[in-house]
């Protein structure tokens, strides 16, 4: 008899989804599959509209990582109006996007996936969670809270609100940053380092202790990764500029491709579909489905890149690759390590908060070119959160939207997330599974935490109060149900 | 120190945008003269932690947001309609954490709470919703509830 595991939804990530595991008629796992069952039609909603507010538009897609679209699209602009953005522009949405990794980076870290590493996977659920954090360490879940409040008192300061702020224009930004917002930066960022700091050492604690067995099995496997690389091969979150671009390296180290531009994206990148998700699933062309799977978001940030190219962040880049990497590369392979990843990514966010901070050209220069419609299809890229972030609009000469199509960092994980949660099904599920088996709530959560290594962002673009509950079912082959599993 | 009014949803998501939509007339009130400060509005998707800094610092706090008819609050029955009521000390104090990115109310003063020691009284304002389809446009039973649910705005703004 064949029988299926289904959680559903998956908690503590954004929208709605399931995980169904596949188990054959001798009870072992065949494969994963991470469903997404929302299907979100924002692509669709956008034809006809002007180019010009695809950014306002597109940016309610997400409440938690606005910023990611209102700069894609904003570049996306650029590209249609044929135009280079002043200097004090582009410094300006740099240091938006920095401020929106830090703030996302520090909820994901502290309030969805620490309460799993501090409280660890046998705790109470009830308390697992921000609260139970509260409990255990109240200074770091302070401190954490306030991280991310930095980052985003700093998107409202620049966009003059919090979220959804259509602050990036096609061809720069509205408005330049006023002085008493650098100096409120430059005053509260020591005590942001300070909260990075004793984080860091926290972690690598943990990992150096319970947290082993967990980076050998939460989605170790070789893969290829892609994120954008600046000229001189160096981290880089929005435009690689001269000579940089797109890289793809594989796990022995090997860079496959380098300097690709978004625009030819087509050529590198294709998109697979499946009847059971809403979600696509993008692959290297070169290899072909499923072997061309890739990884992108922090981890794949920092494999693709040759270092970051700030102090602090350079010294914790080695320590990562030598604590989790292998080959001369330094390659990590462990989904785990995105959690880690992170962490250096924020601190690479905060010396370049800084560096952008200090510069007064961001306070006094030109910031917007202006230009009427040029060219009748671009493709734009940036750096969101969970990883590269491709717009691709078409328009006709009134500059009306003809035709959108939006790759999303999360799709792009989409297939190495269904390979991390088999993964870890297979470690921690009895194989056989017996007919009689009762799911522990320490393995369904250790399912869901492998999803959440990737920090998923299906869609929060309804809310519906009160929902997201979880739920788990066993079911056998003819859908019949055989234990089920809430909280 | 002022009112806080948060309005919760996603205003491209038809109905789903009330919570902004009314918060948005709250703000437009301004402050009359002789009367407490004009209140704090905040326009969000969902209600994330860092909130709690700011809930902090109100004298009372209201969330306004969609319910789904059909859904446990408010009791749908055939006429659904707007309700205005106090969250209860304790309501939803973990219960939907483990929604994710999002809080309910009551977790999110339940954080202020353990965060800032202090816990200003909340309120819910819920309107029906009806319908979530992309677009700005409220639905035309939403849109017949909006006079009770800006009524009971203007009654919880007036009561100092």
């Amino acid at each position: 008899m064949t029988r299926t595991v289904v959680i559903d939804p998956v908690t503590r990530i954004e929208g709605h989804a399931k995980i169904t595991l596949q188990l054959d008629e001798g009870g072992h796992l065949v494969e994963a599959r991470f469903h997404v069952t929302e299907y979100r039609g924002f692509e669709k909603f956008c034809e006809g509209r002007p180019f010009t507010e695809m950014a306002g538009i597109t940016a309610r897609i997400c409440g938690i990582c606005p910023v990611s679209h209102l700069l894609a699209a904003a570049k996306t602009g650029d590209k249609l109006l044929a135009v280079a953005i002043p200097p004090a522009a582009d410094g300006l949405r740099r240091l938006l996007n920095l401020a929106q990794l830090t703030q996302s980076h520090a909820l994901s870290f502290f309030h969805l996936s620490s309460p799993d590493f501090l409280l660890g996977w046998e705790s109470d659920p009830a308390k697992r969670n921000v609260f139970g954090l509260m409990a255990a360490d109240p200074e770091l879940a302070r401190a954490g809270i306030r991280l991310r409040q930095f980052g985003q008192q700093i998107l409202e300061r620049l966009g003059g609100r919090r979220i959804h702020a259509a602050w990036a224009v096609p061809g720069g930004v509205r408005t330049p940053m006023d002085a008493e917002t650098r100096d409120w930066i430059l005053a509260r960022l020591p005590e942001e380092r300070a909260t990075v700091e004793r984080t860091l050492e926290l972690y690598k604690g943990l990992l150096d202790g319970p947290l082993r067995r967990e980076q050998r099995t939460f989605g170790d496997f070789p893969s290829l990764f892609l994120g954008l690389v600046n000229g001189e091969g160096l981290w880089e979150h929005l435009d690689g500029g001269p000579g940089g671009g797109l890289r793809i390296r594989a796990s022995d180290g090997t860079v496959l491709a380098d300097r690709l531009s978004e625009d030819d994206y087509r050529g590198f990148l294709a998109e697979a579909v499946e009847a059971w998700s809403y979600l696509k699933f993008p692959y290297y062309r070169l290899l072909g489905y499923p072997e061309g799977m890739y990884r992108v978001g922090p981890l794949a940030r920092l494999n693709v890149c040759e270092r970051i190219g700030t102090p602090w962040a350079d010294r914790e880049l080695a320590e990562l690759r030598q604590r989790s990497g292998s080959g001369p590369a330094g390659v990590i392979t462990s989904s785990f390590a995105y959690h880690h990843a992170r962490l250096v990514e924020i601190v690479a966010c905060l010396e370049a908060i800084e560096r952008h901070a200090a510069d007064p050209q961001l306070v006094e220069g030109r910031v917007r070119s202006r230009a009427s419609l040029n060219r009748n299809e671009a493709v734009g890229v940036s750096e969101a959160p969970r990883g590269t972030l491709f717009h691709h609009y078409r328009v006709d000469d009134d500059g009306l939207i003809t035709a959108v199509n939006l790759i999303i960092a999360t799709g792009q994980n989409n297939l190495a997330m269904n390979r991390t949660v088999a993964q870890i099904a297979r470690e921690y599920l009895p194989d056989p599974v017996p007919a009689n088996a009762e799911i522990p709530e320490p393995l369904l959560n250790r399912v869901e935490a492998g999803i959440r290594c990737f920090d998923p962002c299906l869609s929060c673009s309804t809310h519906a109060a009160g929902q997201m509950p979880l739920r788990l079912e066993l079911r056998d082959a003819a859908g019949a149900l055989l234990a089920e599993r809430s909280r | 120190m002022s009112d806080l009014v948060i309005g919760i949803g996603n205003p491209l998501r038809g109905d789903d945008g009330v919570g902004w939509w009314l918060a948005r007339r709250a703000q437009a009130r301004g402050r009359a003269p002789g009367t407490r400060p004009a209140p704090m509005v905040r326009l969000v998707p969902q209600l994330t932690p860092e909130l709690a800094l700011e809930v902090a610092t109100a004298r009372r706090v209201l969330f306004v947001d969609a319910w789904c008819v059909g859904g446990a609050e408010g009791g749908a029955g055939q006429n659904p309609a707007p309700l205005l009521r106090p969250l209860r000390p304790g309501e939803g104090g973990e219960v939907g954490v483990a929604g994710g990115h999002a809080l309910a109310p009551g977790a999110l003063l339940a954080l202020t709470a353990l965060l800032e020691g202090t816990r200003p009284p909340g309120w819910l304002l819920l309107v029906p919703a009806f319908a979530f389809p992309h677009g700005a446009a409220l639905s035309a039973d939403l849109r017949a509830r909006l006079p009770a649910a800006r009524r009971l705005l203007a009654a919880w703004l007036a009561d100092a």
